[in-house]
């Protein structure tokens, strides 16, 4: 079953990125909503009229999937899912359980496509619902603040821990980073 | 003193299925701290132990930590006994899915499959929670194959490796618990996913990925920084303590024969 889907405003690409001058491709989601639903996000590359039947090929724009284990819903008291926005000084606990997270996949292939072809992408990202314990995810799970496209170039290399995803060697022209704003829904509220 | 060798549960005789079931019925009859029911609480719902995406390199420590305290558990039952893995890459598993040591709903004599489900009794939540879990699994064609592990062994990376196995770990979650009308099913949701029993034999699987990428890449080959990091609910074990299997007393085999029904 495949709840709202998102489709990026269309986003141009530079000329490096046109000429498909880059090594690989990194697509990052940040603060992802994994409170509710378990589903597995399918991404697709000009191709916003994608749904949970489209084929996962390079012709129909398929550049990667990731998968969100959902919590549910909130099944304690008033306040148990909501995360804290500050930390006090010496907390010393571990981060809230549902503090959004962040997402990470490789879409050189398809973003090579692309940016061979045209000259800007849309980013598709079709939900395909494993299980919802509420409703209301069913129609509606995807939520995240923005996305960012990386670029490596073939002397930008990549080290480090993957979390880590500031480019190491950045290098003129063939390393650039494209950030979209995707207001999340502001504090996923418990639902009862 | 032994060490335990854990096996794929594909290759249990009956006599070895039979002596785990005993196990786990015995596990789950049991209300007290040494239950079923209490130890699959530490995961998700009541106590939140686990740790998931919001501290991503705790993932793989955290879970062999908590299969050691489940597999202890079992033992002091019945002290010949192990977690099996579900190797959900196997030509049986895609073809099938989930096992049919799992699946069956009812054993030959009409009891209970004790490996089918279990009883989730939880009074502080809201509201309080008694039932069976439910599990209603995708198409096989969905699991991951050999091919997609095999590639991620390759990364010598200990936190893309633990990223990549997670998210693979994530979809097998939702792809086991399903949903069926307006019932999701346990495995799919991370408060409920291990009252399950093949939860453990899931993250039995995924711990074996760890313990190969171990063989290839090293136990040491970790973030220093982790080392002395507790393991959320159980105060004698550290990430540091659990990075040499051999030192828990565990391996999984390496040289396993399947040996083909050709009947």
């Amino acid at each position: 079953m495949m709840a709202q889907k998102y489709t990026s405003k269309p986003i141009r690409l530079s000329p490096a990125m046109r000429r498909a001058a880059f090594k690989r491709a990194l697509l990052q989601f940040h603060k992802v909503d994994h409170s509710g639903a378990s589903f597995q996000a399918r991404i697709f590359f000009n191709n916003p009229r994608a749904n949970e039947m489209t084929p996962m090929t390079l012709e129909e724009g398929y550049a990667a999937r990731f998968h969100i284990f959902g919590h549910g819903r909130c099944w304690g008291d008033a306040g148990h899912c909501d995360v804290p926005t500050e930390r006090r000084p010496f907390d010393r606990r571990s981060p809230h359980p549902l503090t959004p997270r962040e997402v990470e996949v490789v879409v050189t292939d398809a973003l090579r496509k692309v940016a061979l072809q045209t000259e800007t992408v849309t980013i598709t990202v079709v939900p395909v619902i494993y299980a919802a314990a509420d409703k209301r995810d069913m129609k509606d799970c995807f939520h995240f603040k923005n996305l960012t496209l990386l670029l490596r170039s073939s002397h930008g290399l990549l080290e480090g821990p993957a979390s880590d995803v500031r480019p190491i060697a950045p290098v003129a022209a063939q390393e650039e980073a494209l950030s979209e704003k995707h207001q999340a829904k502001p504090g996923r509220k418990q639902k009862k | 003193m032994s060490i335990i060798i854990r096996q794929n549960i594909e290759n249990y005789t009956a006599e070895e299925l039979a002596a785990l079931r005993a196990g786990y019925t015995a596990m789950q009859a049991i209300s007290d701290d040494r239950g079923f029911n209490i130890i699959a609480g530490y995961h998700g719902v009541p106590m939140q132990f686990c740790y998931h995406h919001e501290d991503e390199l705790m993932f793989f420590p955290w879970h062999r930590g908590y299969l050691l305290a489940f597999e202890s558990r079992l033992r002091d039952i019945d002290a010949t006994l192990s977690v099996p893995y579900w190797d959900w890459t196997s030509p049986a598993s895609q073809q099938v899915g989930v096992p049919t040591a799992f699946s069956a709903q009812q054993l030959p004599d009409g009891s209970r499959n004790p490996l089918a489900s279990s009883l989730i009794n939880v009074a502080s939540t809201r509201p309080p929670v008694r039932r069976q879990t439910a599990r209603f699994p995708g198409d096989p064609q969905g699991l991951p194959q050999a091919a997609d592990v095999d590639s991620t062994l390759s990364e010598s990376d200990f936190g893309k490796f633990s990223n990549l196995i997670q998210d693979m770990h994530d979809g097998i979650h939702g792809w086991t618990g399903g949903q069926k009308g307006n019932v999701p099913g346990d495995m799919a949701l991370v408060p409920w996913a291990a009252y399950d029993p093949i939860f453990f034999s899931h993250h039995c699987m995924i711990d074996r990925l760890w313990f190969r990428w171990e063989q290839i890449h090293g136990i040491n080959n970790i973030p220093q920084s982790l080392l002395n990091r507790p393991l959320r609910g159980f105060d004698n074990l550290s990430v540091a303590s659990v990075v040499d299997t051999t030192q828990l007393g565990y391996r999984y085999a390496s040289d396993e024969i399947t040996v083909e029904d050709h009947t």
